[in-house]
């Protein structure tokens, strides 16, 4: 196993994308949950105090894992929230 | 891509209950921000209408209000530039929504639900803009492309043009069994909420289609159903992990598509029969974009070329079937778009 050095995240729809060294802002001592807030900050998009998962080739990682618990081939994600669609006009 | 705003007002949102500045503000929300999101509509528009260059290294944009009389602002000018010596390119645009509309929205209910405001009582909204003082830095918004496939569009599958038209700078094809199955499950579910997850993909083509005015044609293909999002009235709730297995399968189809958007319905009832012509049916209309649909898009679907496609009842519109309304980001909201159907 190959520690990953840096990461990748985007959303589903491959819009927004971006790459980080785990030497910058994220070290291999921050969670897969920071680094997920990180990504939302610098994409500007709103975390809205939803759920957030990262997931890799369909696999969700666990928030409270540390980035080097991450090998090499774990380091590209996808940046899905929790939410619902729908005609309720309410956010609660 | 070095992105550069230029702005010298300060934006607020505010409501009140007269239209005049001289009452007091219910709320007031500091939006400058939100604004200069804008940044980012302008130019996903351009590089979808196929103005704008991709891979650029600078971009300058330039935010203007436009006054109804100052500080009441009408509109928002973005105006966007690329790179310089010559093959400078322009793309402008005029909003007269963003995310601060959404924000008022949001403010209106809290107001109404804590009291402040009568049920049935309305707000003045006012979007204001201040010269500003000195130096305020704005976060650009993270500038870039979408994932465009140069190609045909038989490579994804199609055959022939069915019903529909295009916008000229935005043209949507969607799979003809694909709008169908969205119209039936709608029918089924009646009042229940349901969808799918969209697979899809932006497509060069060489030439414009007939009618049209960029080259890149948005491709909606096929819609997958999953147990794992479920449904109720007035909502739908989305399954992180079926989202993320859609994406598997689009990989495994090999064609280049991905998760385009999801498709949910508004529902359709089959008590009062006559959804499309009964204008007191409590169902939403596929035409409306709800608070929820909005948050949607703007955290599982961040880029503004994404659509929207919701199917339920349009007041008007022929038949006792649900229609699917397709909404795309224009001027700083979603807005139903015209599209047209394919064969594969
Ligand atoms: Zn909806
Ligand atoms: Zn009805």
């Amino acid at each position: 196993m190959v520690a990953a050095t840096k990461l990748k995240m985007t959303d589903i729809s491959r819009q927004k994308r971006f790459e980080t060294d785990l030497s910058d802002a994220l070290t291999p001592r921050h969670t897969v949950g920071q680094a997920v807030d990180l990504y939302l900050d610098r994409m500007r998009i709103p975390g809205d105090g939803l759920r957030w998962s990262a997931f890799n080739r369909g696999v969700k990682l666990d928030s409270k894992a540390t980035l080097d618990e991450l090998d090499e081939e774990q380091s590209e994600w996808t940046v899905i929230p929790e939410v619902s669609a729908g005609a309720k006009s309410a956010l609660h | 891509m070095q992105v550069v705003i230029e702005n010298s007002h300060r934006f607020s949102s505010e409501l009140r209950r007269k239209a005049d500045l001289d009452d007091v503000p219910l709320s007031t929300d500091d939006v400058t921000q939100s604004v200069a999101d804008l940044v980012d509509d302008t130019y996903i528009d351009g590089v979808l209408s196929d103005v704008l260059p991709i891979g650029s290294a600078e971009i300058t944009a330039t935010i203007e209000p436009v006054f109804k009389t100052p500080p009441l602002v009408d509109e928002i000018d973005v105006r966007l530039r690329t790179g310089g010596n010559g093959s400078a390119v322009e793309h402008h645009k005029r909003f007269k929504s963003g995310r601060w509309s959404r924000t008022r929205q949001q403010r209106l209910l809290q107001l109404r639900q804590e009291g402040t405001l009568a049920e049935g009582e309305t707000a003045f909204h006012m979007l204001i803009g201040l010269p500003a003082a000195g130096d305020h830095p704005l976060q650009p918004p993270a500038l870039q492309p979408p994932p465009i496939i140069d190609g045909t569009l038989e490579q994804f599958g199609f055959r022939e043009f069915g019903e529909g038209g295009f916008v000229p700078d935005r043209p949507v094809l969607v799979n003809n069994r694909m709008a169908e199955d969205a119209v039936n499950a709608c029918l089924a579910a009646g009042a229940r909420e349901t969808g799918g997850t969209a697979l899809g993909a932006l497509v060069r083509l060489k030439e414009p289609l007939a009618n049209t005015t960029t080259r890149i044609v948005t491709l909606l293909t096929t819609c997958l159903e999953d147990q794992r999002h479920s449904g109720k009235l007035n909502e739908w709730s989305i399954s992180p992990e079926a989202i993320a297995a859609g994406q598997e399968i689009a990989d495994m189809r090999g064609m280049g598509e991905s998760v385009m958007t999801i498709v949910h319905t508004h529902g359709f009832s089959t008590e009062c029969g006559n959804c499309n012509q009964n204008a007191s049916c409590p169902l939403a209309e596929c035409t409306h974009v709800s608070l929820l649909d909005y948050q949607v898009m703007e955290t599982l679907f961040p880029g503004k070329s994404t659509l929207m496609p919701i199917a339920g009842r349009k007041l008007g519109a022929p038949g006792k079937r649900p229609v699917l309304e397709i909404h795309a980001w224009r001027g700083g909201e979603m807005r139903p778009v015209r599209w047209k159907r394919y064969q594969d």
